[in-house]
């Protein structure tokens, strides 16, 4: 019975050892494979960007979020020029990634140049789980070249209240 | 003893658990200001371990030159972080190695310590087996060396020197992981298991006793805490030590993916102490569960085993054929399932899942409900099985994004098409130019009318800069004076009106020169601002000649449709890889459950002879 065992056990192993030469060569073209997909996807991104937002138009809007510990953020709405151009439901996962430093885009757009006015609004949970909106508003001079905004959401530790502002970069 | 050897392999899943959680981010426990977008977009997408987004976004930023100097040096590495964590290990090896081979500037207070980087390079060497490049990896982290990965560094050369047979060099690295760290704990559990794997049962539970008592409580504490009671419960039986081995099985949860292992040990430990009632307890607790396992099976044969042994051999005789019924049955399903995975088609096999994320490997139920699921729950617990499904649920999602790509490229072929034909409008159709001769039509009567001011000025002609009323009563007044040449007391009304006209003109005089200069120069503005929209105008016109989009959106097109068929190849090849690996793990099963088989029809014959015995012939 022992030498049966061993046996199947000797015919396993050299089994499992073919197996795992092809694997290795499989394992190499699907790596290939996915650096390529991933290059394929970055020059596609690019040339989504140099198409369709060209820089002397471009209009990026993003999202920051510093410790929100007075504010637990729900949705922004963004509008542009008294146009609603997006309304952004955040996960709790995408939340929690903006929590430890991530940055959304929420918004990537077209604009002529000249005076332009951006609006967010903010909805969630204020301090003490209250319902919480509260509005940021700029006028922006859209000039040539791509124009960067950042919302932030900051915790006013002093007011124990959070603070909303929008950074021009 | 053949399992506890098994278990003394570097805990490989752990390790990639350490590489994931890499740590080049600006800081896991709160936001720091934003210094860079596209880096904190990057790092939006990593924290959701949405790793195909985030190398997108990290390397088109660094393609198009978008990082600051600080996220510049740490990009590389967090490339190869992320690169590790999206199952590309060769291509972020190759990331770490080139970052390593540059001048790292060690003075920056920001930049990123060589040693980390060194350890990521060992720890993949070391997960390919390759021990020499792992050693000479280790061998470049200083020995001083302090920082956040310290105890792992540690952990997997005390690793090597275990492997080289060097138990006192592995001990004295292991001296140096800090008590509380979870990597002490595996070092032990190696440890014990190497010992344990060579017969030296004492020294091995001794190590196995420390990951007991030294772990903190949490889950993946508790988790190998129950991997080393097992163990040790295994050492305890050869040992001979029946009580101990008991003692042990009885601590491991009855939750965990132990709890099986420990149950057929458990039973083993009682009845060797001759308690087979016991013995029947843990056994009977086993046989019950739903598992498929090796250890349900061995339970099945080990029951009747035991009411064999407390003489109960009617009993037995009914246990064993309830078992020899289950392994027929269990044969079955192994024999249809690999009938399955030899020829049908695997999307059937395995359910038509494509919406595996990318934790898809965490424990939940993953295949839908079909005849062949036991056999596919067994599989799953397969590394090399996980690893081959892993490969084909990659390769679809990469089928997915291809597909996504050819939409997207569809909308820029549609969108160049759009813009050349706006251009030719503007370019083409001489829009550019007839908003230029507009211009230069405007640019003159703005300088014929500045000339005229000027002049007037000059004249100190003040019914010049009339406004449009006055000039409208001085029309007047000039056409009654020319219809009424020659009547003199008209002509002295006349007269009289001109007089009062020149003397409110006159009065009127700097006010109107003021308001007319500044007209004037609000004009010039004006023409100025649309002198500054046509240079831009020109400059995007040239702009725009340059940019060549169609043949870049051309090459993409090839290399999508390449790609595809690249593709179907290598998913071709995986799902061969993995009936292969599904067939030689169910072939092992099937043998082991003949062999129960066997066992159980053996035994069944065994108690029938002996019955037969007490019968007179």
């Amino acid at each position: 019975m022992m030498t049966t065992i061993k046996t199947c056990l000797l015919v396993l192993a050299l089994l499992l050892a073919a197996a795992a030469v092809d694997a290795e060569s499989l394992d190499q073209s699907v790596q290939t494979l996915k650096q390529q997909t991933l290059e394929l996807n970055r020059d596609l991104f690019i040339l989504e960007e140099e198409l369709l937002f060209p820089s002397n138009t471009q209009l990026a809007v993003f999202l920051s979020l510093d410790l929100g510990e007075f504010f637990a953020l729900d949705a922004v709405k963004l509008t542009i020029d008294g146009t609603v151009v997006t309304h952004y439901l955040y996960t709790d996962r995408q939340l929690d990634a903006l929590v430890r430093g991530g940055v959304h885009r929420l918004y990537l757009g077209n604009m002529k140049a000249g005076e332009h006015e951006v609006v967010a609004v903010f909805t969630g949970k204020g301090p003490q789980g209250r319902d919480y909106r509260r509005a940021t508003q700029m006028q922006l001079q859209k000039t040539q070249g791509a124009k960067h905004l950042e919302l932030k959401i900051i915790d006013s530790v002093a007011s124990q209240q959070p603070e909303f502002a929008i950074k021009e970069w | 003893m053949k399992r506890l050897a098994a278990t003394a392999r570097p805990v490989i899943p752990r390790l990639m658990l350490g590489l994931i959680s890499f740590a080049v981010v600006p800081s896991l426990h709160g936001a720091e200001t934003v210094q860079s977008l596209r880096y904190g977009v990057t790092l939006f997408h990593f924290f959701q371990q949405d790793y195909f987004q985030a190398l997108t976004e990290l390397t088109a930023a660094q393609q198009l030159d978008q990082l600051d100097d600080v996220h510049a040096d740490k990009a590389e590495l967090l490339r190869g972080g992320m690169s590790l964590s999206y199952g590309m290990d060769r291509i972020a090896e190759a990331i770490f190695v080139e970052y390593l081979a540059t001048d790292l500037d060690s003075s920056r207070a920001d930049a990123v310590d060589s040693d980390r980087a060194w350890l990521y390079v060992a720890k993949l060497a070391w997960q390919r087996g390759d021990e020499e490049k792992t050693r000479r990896a280790l061998s470049r982290i200083d020995s001083r060396y302090q920082g956040a990965l310290a105890d792992e560094s540690n952990y997997l050369r005390a690793s090597v020197s275990l492997r080289d047979g060097n138990y006192e060099l592995a001990a004295d690295f292991g001296e140096h992981i800090h008590q509380q760290s979870i990597w002490r704990s595996y070092h032990n559990y190696n440890m014990g298991a190497r010992r344990a794997a060579e017969g030296d049962w004492e020294v091995a539970n001794a190590f196995f006793d420390r990951v007991e008592r030294e772990g903190q409580g949490n889950t993946e504490d508790l988790l190998l805490r129950d991997k080393a009671l097992t163990a040790s419960g295994y050492a305890s039986i050869a040992a001979g030590n029946f009580n101990a081995a008991a003692e042990k099985f009885s601590k491991v949860r009855l939750d965990t993916p132990l709890a099986e292992r420990a149950l057929l040990g458990s039973g083993w430990s009682h009845s060797e102490r001759g308690d087979y009632q016991a013995a029947l307890s843990a056994w009977q607790l086993l046989a019950d569960s739903v598992s498929h396992s090796q250890s349900a099976v061995e339970a099945q044969l080990a029951i009747p085993y035991a009411y064999e042994q407390l003489g109960i051999e009617d009993v037995a005789l009914e246990r064993y054929r309830q078992a020899a019924d289950a392994f027929d049955g269990q044969l079955s399903s192994v024999n249809e399932t690999m009938a399955l995975f030899d020829s049908g088609d695997l999307v059937e096999v395995l359910g038509a899942r494509q919406d595996w994320g990318q934790e898809w490997l965490a424990p939940v139920d993953i295949f839908p409900l079909v005849p062949q699921m036991p056999q596919l729950r067994h599989l799953l617990t397969r590394h090399d099985f996980q690893i081959a499904l892993r490969e084909l649920s990659d390769l679809d999602r990469m089928g997915g994004h291809l597909s996504q790509a050819r939409v997207r490229i569809e909308t820029l072929v549609q969108a160049d098409i759009d813009q050349q034909r706006i251009w030719a409008t503007i370019v083409d159709g001489n829009q550019r130019d007839l908003l230029s001769q507009r211009y230069e039509a405007l640019q003159v009567r703005v300088d014929r009318l500045r000339d005229e001011l000027s002049s007037a000025r000059e004249r100190g002609d003040e019914r010049w800069f009339a406004d449009f009323d006055q000039a409208a009563r001085w029309w007047l007044l000039d056409s009654a004076r020319a219809r009424l040449q020659g009547q003199l007391d008209s002509e002295g009304k006349i007269d009289l009106y001109a007089g009062l006209m020149i003397w409110d003109d006159s009065e009127q005089y700097p006010l109107r020169v003021w308001e007319m200069s500044k007209a004037l120069d609000e004009q010039v503005q004006l023409l100025e601002i649309t002198q500054q929209s046509m240079k831009r105008l020109d400059k995007v016109i040239a702009n725009h000649q340059q940019r060549e989009f169609s043949s870049r959106i051309s090459d993409i097109d090839k290399r999508i449709s390449s790609q595809q068929q690249q593709l179907q190849t290598v998913r071709l090849a995986s799902e061969q890889n993995i009936r292969k690996v599904a067939l030689a793990h169910l072939e092992t099963r099937s043998q082991y459950l003949s062999q129960a088989l066997g066992q159980s029809r053996l035994a069944i014959a065994r108690l029938y002879d002996r019955g037969s015995s007490e019968v007179a012939r």
